[in-house]
């Protein structure tokens, strides 16, 4: 048999060539996909950019509001810092006070989540403080003396100019003496007493005035009488008695308790805003300066405040906003420890005392050595003859005594800070997580009065 | 029995040839059509990503600066208090606040937003009509009337506003609403539109 077998066979080098058009197509069809991936990828990363932006605004927002309410309960309105933002849901926040004078507050906020970044910024205002607004007031009886001087001042416009005879003739107004009772004003021939504003007794009180007495503002009684708010003094740990007798000690900025705090004749104290400080009694024999330039003093002293005669009063800013004595003392008790029994409130210095004192259950009495430039609010008021007073208008918009919450006055969008957080252009919260450390809570992130000091 | 094994003389045959090229015209046809497709639902997904987009930056841009605005100072073209409620205008002047400087409140210049019809263009302008005139495009591609809406003295979309422009705010109290459209026409014919619609509160 001639049987042929043709076994054909593929030449070795043919070999496989179906693959490369399948792996072409294969190729193709990942390219493909590969560039929708990274449109789609693109546009996910844009959303989420966008959607981040929102949170960051959002959280900003959240900064303020939690701030806000921390100025409402005695705080600085400083949350979280640069460093070490507050946690808040899935981001981070961090808000910054700074005071503005009169009274005012620019609180600003910075939010993070994810790669959003946002910052916000509110201006706030103390609300008006009812007591510093009516001026040199008492609640049962003012006595002017003769030539005592008595006018007004604003001190957003600049500090006090004493004011000239024709502005004092044509009638210069503004300055606020009022009671719940009678109101004396005394004045002579030789020693007239001046008044650049209204003289009001209370709503069943008697206006008496003497010659020689000038009232350019109206003197009708008060449409009702006002009440005298008692005095809520704060509660921090008491650090004990500060007694100086030579060397000078100063009182830095923050919350501080002590109990009482003596000035002897050849010492120095200064206390230094922003501060609230809460005392047995100030006793102050030597010199006392308030320095309020980086925030307001609040001083709250249960038993008393004794300026003994030769003492030196000096406030180291012209804002009356910035310092607020508070006196709940009734009655009388041997303060400086020398066996005689002092008043509440002895003003006896020499100096210009720039801020408000308020002791409603004080009688007290105003020398002519002592100048004040704010209000003063007593259960009596004697007023001596010589005497310098000058109430600044601007008590009658804000004070620096928190009565309620702070008013609002302005928000805006600012610039974002330059600090290393924020420039991050990814997760702030899993960055400072990575670095080992731990945000706190928004609720426990905030500062107290003088605990964070600002560069500005 | 010989065995004969084909070498350099053996290769396809007509029919095998013929079956691989329909298989491959088939195969190379399918591939570009899924490629035609899918080029065009991407483009189209653009298109509508890019105006849906671009609609709401101008959005966010004209919302976040009537926030910052003082409603006192809020007034229409002409320089008037849209006093009765709601108010419709297609442009609206403000000033913002900026905090506190040295002391004082300060407020911005007058800033203005209006939309322009001959250009299709919402433009954000810092102290009009002065020699320090600053301009800024927020958006393009706004049609002359609000989507849905037609020159016919009729609320056709039924918003309460009559022939509202394609920027229109319409104040009422201390509230403001921006209605918005973006339209883009592609050169293959489709038309993209986004319709936006936000109430926001002058916070000054």
């Amino acid at each position: 048999m001639n049987s042929r077998l043709l076994l054909r066979t593929s030449h070795p080098s043919r070999r496989g060539t179906a693959i490369i058009p399948a792996l072409l197509v294969v190729l193709l069809t990942a390219t493909l996909s590969m560039i929708y991936l990274q449109v789609s990828m693109a546009k996910n990363k844009e959303q989420r950019g966008s959607v981040d932006a929102k949170r960051a605004f959002y959280m900003a927002e959240a900064g303020l509001a939690e701030a806000f309410n921390g100025l409402c309960l005695g705080k600085s309105g400083d949350v979280g810092t640069e460093d070490l933002p507050a946690e808040f849901a899935n981001g981070l926040f961090y808000v910054t006070a700074k005071d503005e004078g009169q009274g005012r507050i620019t609180l600003k906020s910075t939010g993070l989540c994810g790669a959003g970044r946002a910052t916000l910024s509110i201006v706030v205002a103390r609300q008006p403080d009812e007591v510093a607004s009516r001026g040199f007031f008492a609640d049962q009886g003012v006595t002017v003396e003769p030539g005592a001087f008595i006018d007004s001042y604003d001190s957003r416009n600049g500090a006090y100019k004493t004011p000239t005879l024709a502005e004092i003739l044509g009638g210069s107004s503004g300055a606020q003496v009022g009671c719940n009772g009678d109101v004396t004003v005394q004045g002579s021939l030789l020693r007239s007493t001046y008044i650049l504003g209204d003289t009001k007794p209370g709503q069943s009180g008697t206006l008496f005035r003497t010659l020689g007495t000038t009232i350019t503002g109206s003197t009708a009684p008060a449409a009702s009488n006002a009440t005298m708010p008692p005095i809520v003094v704060p509660i921090y740990e008491s650090q004990g008695d500060l007694i100086a007798n030579k060397k000078d000690i100063e009182i830095k900025q923050g919350e501080q308790g002590y109990g009482k705090i003596d000035i002897g004749s050849k010492a120095d104290l200064k206390i230094t805003g922003p501060a609230i400080i809460t005392a047995d009694s100030l006793v102050v024999a030597g010199r006392i300066e308030f320095d309020a330039r980086k925030g307001p003093i609040k001083l709250y002293l249960r038993q008393g405040l004794l300026l003994l005669p030769g003492s030196d009063v000096r406030t180291t800013q012209t804002d009356p906003l910035n310092l607020s004595i508070s006196v709940p003392a009734a009655g009388s008790s041997d303060l400086d420890g020398d066996g005689v029994v002092d008043a509440p409130v002895t003003l006896a210095g020499t100096g210009k005392l720039y801020g408000t004192v308020y002791a409603p259950n004080a009688a007290v009495t105003l020398p002519s050595s002592m100048e004040i430039f704010g209000a003063l609010s007593a259960q009596t008021l004697d007023i001596q003859g010589g005497t310098k007073l000058h109430y600044d208008r601007a008590l009658s918009e804000s004070s620096s005594d928190l009565t309620g919450p702070p008013r609002f006055l302005a928000w805006r969008i600012v610039e974002l800070p330059q600090v290393p957080l924020v420039s991050l252009r990814f997760d702030a919260l899993k960055e400072l997580i990575k670095q080992g450390k731990t945000p706190k809570k928004a609720r426990d992130a905030h500062f107290k009065i003088g605990e964070l000091e600002h560069d500005d | 029995m010989r065995l004969a094994v084909a070498r350099d003389r053996s290769g396809f045959t007509l029919l095998e040839m013929s079956v691989a090229l329909v298989l491959l015209v088939l195969v190379l046809g399918n591939v570009y059509s899924l490629l035609r497709r899918s080029s065009k639902a991407l483009g189209a997904q653009n298109s509508a990503f890019d105006v849906d987009t671009q609609a709401q930056r101008a959005m966010d841009h004209i919302t976040m600066a009537i926030v910052g605005a003082s409603e006192s100072t809020l007034t229409n073209k002409s320089g008037g208090s849209p006093s009765v409620a709601p108010f419709s205008m297609d442009a609206m002047l403000y000033k913002e606040s900026l905090g506190v400087q040295d002391g004082q409140m300060v407020s911005s210049p007058q800033q203005r937003i209006e939309f322009t019809n001959t250009t299709g263009e919402v433009t954000w302008i810092e102290n009009p009509g002065t020699a320090e005139e600053k301009r800024v495009v927020w958006s393009k591609n706004i049609p002359p009337f609000l989507q849905e809406e037609i020159a016919n003295s009729i609320d056709d979309n039924h918003n309460g506003i009559i022939d509202e422009t394609g920027l229109s705010f319409v104040k009422d109290g201390k509230s403001i609403t921006v209605y918005l459209t973006v339209k883009r026409t592609t050169p293959d014919g489709h038309i993209y539109e986004k319709k936006l619609q936000d109430t926001v509160t002058c916070r000054n």
